[in-house]
């Protein structure tokens, strides 16, 4: 354990530059957020991750984010065990009709103000789970969406660069 | 259809990617699951490298869609093959330090050893396959019972434990990327040249059926088909190893502390999305 200590003291960080967010993810988000919630907030948010029927890919990238490459925590984000803890519900999936009403209800346990950043193709649009008798499709159906990220599933940076936009356009 | 043998073997070397980077996660979310996010963090970023690596070769981190019917879609290039060289000896060279990192602290053994216990008997009645059940005496693997290509031509050993433990899931996993590393080094040497994919095509009046049993990283995934004469897929059957692995949980949990629950399920790491398919 030893020479893992003394390595972490004496390399230095292996966390990569932060990515410029996309004009496209700054120009959806399309408004800053009030004087007085960025008072309370500052900079750091939480977030709550729903699987709402997805296949667990773009949780994998989710889970990437923790990295010491990608490490989310810089940016004053966090990961956040509950709805009722979080600011960002952060939507994975092309909502299955058996988790439209968990989802629902995490987002009425979710305290304001609150913001839905759906992630992946499949809660774009249900991606290639579209059309199918199980699912309902876009998170946007079920729940009010602020910001989509795209991807099948969207790798790490991807997701950074929406993630940095929601927090740029809070100050 | 017969696929050609240069894309038996990319598709080979495409699984053993997936199963190194998911295995290193494995290793590192089952020591953070008992505080010793050290492990994690190490784990972390050799899963990392791989996905970026798998990126570079094939074009995509997780390495989805690149397999079609009747090949790869995408040929693996020379300077890839190199790059996938030097990751493997960086891996090689980092397994030995986390085997050491994991082994050697005692603190996190007196987590994982005789914690979420497994019997070989209940193991046998499920027909358990994967880590779950290599870590309780079974020693079913697909690559090497089945043997399907190009598994039979490779030589490596797979990890096997009769403790059933939280702590025997993690040297199996470990024994295993040791077999994963093997083998991507054989496949990288004598990977034969040629095609990538076979032109096919359905035929025109009848449907077609087929099974088929493939070594996951989490088990023996089994999955039936049915092809319509006009291609589309009329009944599929998938299933995922953690159909026999979840119903085990409940037994691995009974006896144990509440605060070794994270412990056991991050053992198992049973498919949320998989089990119900």
């Amino acid at each position: 354990m030893q020479k893992f200590l003394l390595q972490g003291l004496l390399r230095s960080a292996l966390t990569e530059q932060a990515p410029v967010p996309d004009a496209a993810s700054t120009a959806e988000l399309g408004y800053t957020l009030g004087r007085t919630a960025r008072q309370k907030l500052g900079r750091s948010l939480s977030i709550r991750e729903v699987d709402a029927g997805s296949c667990n890919g773009c949780e994998l990238e989710i889970h990437a984010l923790n990295n010491a490459y990608y490490d989310l925590e810089r940016f004053g984000l966090r990961f956040v065990a509950s709805p009722r803890h979080a600011d960002v519900l952060l939507v994975a999936g092309p909502v299955t009709k058996n988790m439209r009403e968990a989802l629902e209800r995490t987002y009425a346990a979710t305290p304001d103000p609150k913001w839905v950043i759906a992630v992946g193709d499949c809660a774009f649009d249900g991606g290639v789970f579209c059309n199918s008798y199980a699912c309902i499709g876009a998170v946007a159906n079920v729940v009010p969406v602020d910001l989509h990220i795209r991807g099948c599933p969207p790798d790490p940076t991807t997701l950074l660069k929406g993630l940095i936009a929601l927090v740029e356009n809070m100050e | 259809m017969n696929v050609p043998p240069r894309a038996i073997y990319l598709r080979a070397l495409m699984a053993e990617l997936e199963r190194l980077a998911n295995h290193f996660g494995d290793i590192g979310a089952i020591c953070n699951d008992a505080a010793f996010s050290m492990m994690q963090a190490h784990c972390n970023l050799v899963r990392e490298r791989i996905l970026r690596e798998a990126a570079s070769a094939f074009g995509h981190r997780l390495m989805m869609d690149r397999i079609a019917p009747g090949g790869t879609v995408v040929d693996l290039k020379q300077e890839s093959a190199k790059a996938l060289y030097a990751m493997i000896e960086w891996i090689e060279l980092m397994t030995p330090r986390l085997i050491a990192l994991f082994g050697d602290t005692t603190s996190l053994q007196d987590r994982t050893v005789g914690t979420g216990f497994v019997s070989e008997a209940l193991a046998k009645q499920y027909a358990c396959g994967g880590y779950v059940g290599r870590a309780s005496g079974r020693a079913f693997d697909a690559r090497k019972t089945i043997g399907y290509a190009p598994y039979a031509q490779l030589a490596f050993t797979i990890g096997a434990s009769k403790e059933g433990d939280v702590d025997a899931r993690v040297w199996v996993r470990f024994d295993e990327v040791k077999a994963s590393l093997q083998i991507v080094r054989q496949i990288l040497d004598d990977a034969p040249t040629g095609p990538i994919i076979a032109a096919w095509a359905l035929p025109d009046d009848w449907m077609r059926e087929g099974a088929a049993l493939i070594e996951g990283f989490r088990g023996d995934i089994f999955v039936w088909l049915r092809i319509r004469a006009d291609g589309v897929v009329q009944r599929c059957h998938l299933r995922d190893p953690s159909w026999f692995q979840w119903p085990l949980l409940e037994a691995a949990i009974k006896n144990n502390i509440v605060a070794d629950f994270p412990l056991c399920n991050k053992s198992f790491n049973c498919s949320y999305s998989g089990h119900d398919l």
